[in-house]
């Protein structure tokens, strides 16, 4: 019995400290993988600067933007119906990265254009789905902050 | 008393087993990973597309070195067959692979692909995820090789 005790005592520790986490992850409110926003009668262009405009004003850097098939193809054959915009706000990341270098999984931002019959198609992977699945706490309040980032971008590219 | 230890024990490493991206390390610096995942991309028929130097970009701004770079690498092929059988995944595309400064040795980690499929559940979907994961998969053992 003796022998054992310790065994058990180191059990119960590494279960709680489990599982407490993962008890409090369960009390958040669930989180859609995706965030997505339809443009509708836009050309892919148009989309494309009200994006780059609406990331601007909301205090992030435009970093790039190309083809889903840039670098893939030549020039001259790329996709003109996907596009990606990645964008970034240094500070934030910065510091997301030394909480948790898994950060990285949703950096830079990025939206993804998609051009349909009905207008544009604005698609991201929510931050904050990705956090609650990471299982930092720390890091999820960035994300969460991060993704009303992302929405009031793609909801002002609709103006 | 060890019965219940060990199903404890057990129990947790089931929950902790839900998220786990593909990786691999290997001693090397920064310049060198970044050639060998890209001859190692290369030989899996991916292009590197772009170094997103995220190590230099925040040093330059006055903040920490986190020690982070991120590649990505596409496949024209992949795009198309993507485009045609399950668009949504276009958002996924290209595949990021980030490199992480430990000590003397760089990891290499994929993005999560096993999240992906809870964001796409759909077969088609899984189908063009599980080749991308076995792609990544040859990529990193080729990198972490010799």
């Amino acid at each position: 019995m003796n022998k054992t005790r310790p065994h058990l005592l180191w059990a119960i520790c590494l279960w709680i400290g489990l599982f407490i986490p993962l008890a409090a992850q369960a009390q958040e409110p669930e989180e859609p993988p995706m965030l997505n926003v339809l443009l509708k009668g836009s050309s892919i262009e148009q989309a494309t600067e009200a994006v780059i405009r609406a990331i601007n004003s909301h205090n992030y850097s435009f970093v790039r933007q190309q083809s889903i098939d840039s670098h893939l193809v030549p020039q001259a054959w790329e996709a003109k119906s996907v596009r990606i915009v990645y964008f970034c706000n240094f500070d934030t990341m910065s510091k997301a990265l030394a909480l948790d270098t898994r950060a990285s999984e949703f950096i830079p931002c990025r939206i993804t254009l998609i051009e349909t019959r009905d207008g544009v198609e604005l698609m991201a992977v929510n931050p904050a789905w990705v956090s609650l699945r990471l299982g930092n706490y720390r890091l999820h309040e960035y994300c969460l902050k991060l993704k009303v980032d992302y929405q009031a971008i793609m909801d002002e590219a609709t103006l | 008393m060890k019965r219940l230890a060990c199903a404890m024990v057990m129990l947790a490493g089931v929950t902790l087993a839900h998220a786990a991206p593909q990786s691999a390390s290997r001693t090397a610096d920064m310049r060198d990973a970044v050639d060998r995942i890209t001859n190692a991309a290369e030989n899996s028929d991916y292009q590197l597309v772009k170094v997103q130097a995220i190590d230099t970009a925040l040093v330059k701004r006055g903040y920490e070195d986190p020690g982070v770079r991120i590649l990505f690498l596409g496949k024209a092929s992949a795009m198309e067959q993507a485009e045609k059988e399950y668009p949504p995944l276009l958002s996924m595309l290209p595949i990021k692979l980030v490199l992480v400064v430990r000590g003397a040795e760089i990891v290499v980690i994929s993005d999560d692909l096993d999240a992906w499929k809870e964001m796409f559940p759909e077969p088609a979907a899984h189908r063009l995820i599980e080749m991308w994961r076995l792609d990544i998969e040859q990529m990193l053992k080729d990198f972490a090789a010799h």
